[in-house]
């Protein structure tokens, strides 16, 4: 097996490893480097537990390859909490009970963090009124929108929601 | 019921099925009741209160999102006089004592009576060591105290700690008594008049459960549970293949649960009650009460909304658009 070598920073750190070309981005993160924050729902693609942040955008980690991403930056949830204190998203969460198991939770918050970076950036969605504004407000249903690639059994989408907004309305 | 009725509206509704419009939505609400049977599982746990002041628990119990770890330091620091932060609760391991596990809804009900038990054993025992008398004694801030005299329970403790252990079964008021939790969900939806999609726009659910251990807590579960009913009424649907007995769908692209968009906003109250037939908590299960009924309010919303009366989940757009071409006719 011909292994590949590869350099990305990882929360801030660089990292090199030489691994099978075939590796996932989510694999490379929780197999190699330990980093099991991230988690692994589907594989798929289709649930959004895997979502972490590549240069500032939102992606299923399960759905790229490791050996894309020669130089890149990556953030993941391991990389929100400064010290001991929460991230202003972490909070909002524990605030208003935004999970029960957990599970989908890293993934929910690395996509709001990307999503409110989208939102910010003026980046309209699919039930965005008016594509012309450069303000966008961003609404319990702009929320709903840009939040539905993330999946949460526990169905603890109500409260999501709440603690978005909030941390949206704070300019967190 | 009636208090679910007043706050959701339901005065306001059109008896005449398919009489409100709103452009090309058709728009109607639903209710149903909720019953859900309340459950009660053998179960033990022990205690220690070490030197420290620290309460340990343990029971071979589940937490599985639902808020074990939550309630179970509840009830110990509160039976103790400690803070919650005093408690450590050890579950998830075999080698506790024997517990009921998650399902069911009887959780709650189960690990938190044989934990309630151990306390109240811990109790006595520390009681004893005081040199107090056990009904006199109340424990407050770390003490316990009879009458004018107080003595800290961590220095009861002593070296080794003090241990006590807990136990529940279920009993004769089990067969004495039909137990459950009840409520009454309530939904608002819309149904596109031509393509028959339908999109719920609001809900409602009120429930009576017994004592509410964690109000944060048990609001999430129904919420969770309504949010089941939304996605067993109108997209959950399990295919098998009769001829090799597996499941055709069986990944979340074709498995369609409900998704951020899907889910609108959802308000859960329980309505105090204390039901003093289930068990030393008088608290009864919470999780399924939540989806119990709530799909059945999202089908009646429907037949409010448009007159098609669907009576097999989940209620899809082609049952939808059927239903209205028969009304045409």
């Amino acid at each position: 097996m011909n292994l590949a070598k590869l350099a990305l920073r990882v929360n801030g750190r660089l990292e090199q490893r030489e691994v099978d070309p075939r590796t996932s981005l989510l694999d490379l993160l929780r197999e190699h480097l330990a980093l099991t924050g991230s988690k692994k729902g589907c594989d798929h693609g289709q649930c959004g537990a895997c979502t972490v942040l590549v240069n500032g955008r939102r992606i299923n980690a399960c759905l790229t390859l490791a050996v894309m991403h020669e130089g890149d930056e990556i953030e993941t949830i391991e990389s929100f909490a400064e010290g001991g204190a929460l991230h202003p998203l972490q909070a909002a969460f524990v605030d208003h009970d935004g999970f029960q198991c957990g599970y989908c939770t890293p993934g929910q918050i690395c996509s709001a963090m990307g999503m409110l970076q989208e939102w910010r950036a003026g980046m309209p969605s699919q039930v965005t009124q008016d594509l012309g504004q450069t303000e966008i407000a961003l609404s319990a249903e702009e929320i709903r929108e840009r939040m539905s690639g993330n999946l949460c059994r526990c169905a603890a989408y109500p409260n999501i929601v709440k603690a978005i907004a909030e941390v949206a309305e704070r300019g967190a | 019921m009636r208090e679910g009725a007043d706050i959701f509206g339901w005065r306001e509704r059109n008896k005449k099925p398919g009489t409100r419009r709103e452009g090309n939505w058709l728009v109607g609400i639903g209710m149903a009741s909720a019953v859900r049977g309340n459950l009660l599982q053998p179960s033990s746990a022990e205690v220690k209160l070490s030197q420290t002041g620290r309460l340990r628990v343990r029971t071979a119990m589940t937490d599985i999102g639902t808020g074990t770890y939550t309630i179970l330091s509840q009830i110990a620091a509160e039976l103790l006089g400690l803070e919650q932060g005093d408690v450590d609760v050890e579950i998830g391991d075999t080698d506790y004592p024997e517990a009921a596990g998650s399902g069911g809804s009887w959780g709650a009900a189960s690990s938190g009576s044989s934990v309630f038990y151990a306390c109240e054993a811990l109790r006595t025992k520390l009681a004893a060591a005081a040199g107090f008398e056990p009904g006199a004694a109340v424990f407050e801030n770390g003490l316990i105290r009879a009458g004018n005299k107080s003595r800290r329970i961590a220095e009861l403790a002593g070296e080794d700690g003090i241990t006590a252990e807990g136990k529940i079964e279920p009993g004769v008021l089990n067969d004495a008594y039909t137990q459950a939790g009840y409520g009454a969900h309530f939904a608002e939806v819309a149904v596109d008049a031509d393509t028959g999609e339908i999109r719920v726009r609001r809900m409602l659910g009120v429930f009576a459960a017994g004592r509410i251990l964690n109000p944060k807590t048990a609001r999430s579960q129904a919420i969770g549970g309504m949010v089941f009913g939304i996605g067993a009424a109108l997209t959950e649907d399990a295919v098998v293949d009769t001829r090799y007995g597996h499941f055709v769908n069986q990944d979340f692209a074709e498995y369609h649960i409900p998704v951020h968009a899907d889910v609108p906003d959802i308000e859960a109250i329980y309505l105090p009650e204390l039901d003093d037939k289930a068990n030393p908590l008088k608290a009864k299960g919470v999780g399924e009460l939540g989806i119990s009924g709530a799909g059945a309010a999202i089908a009646n919303a429907v037949y409010n909304a448009c007159g098609v009366r669907i009576r097999d989940y989940p209620l899809t757009l082609d049952k939808v658009i059927a239903g209205l071409e028969t009304q045409k006719k």
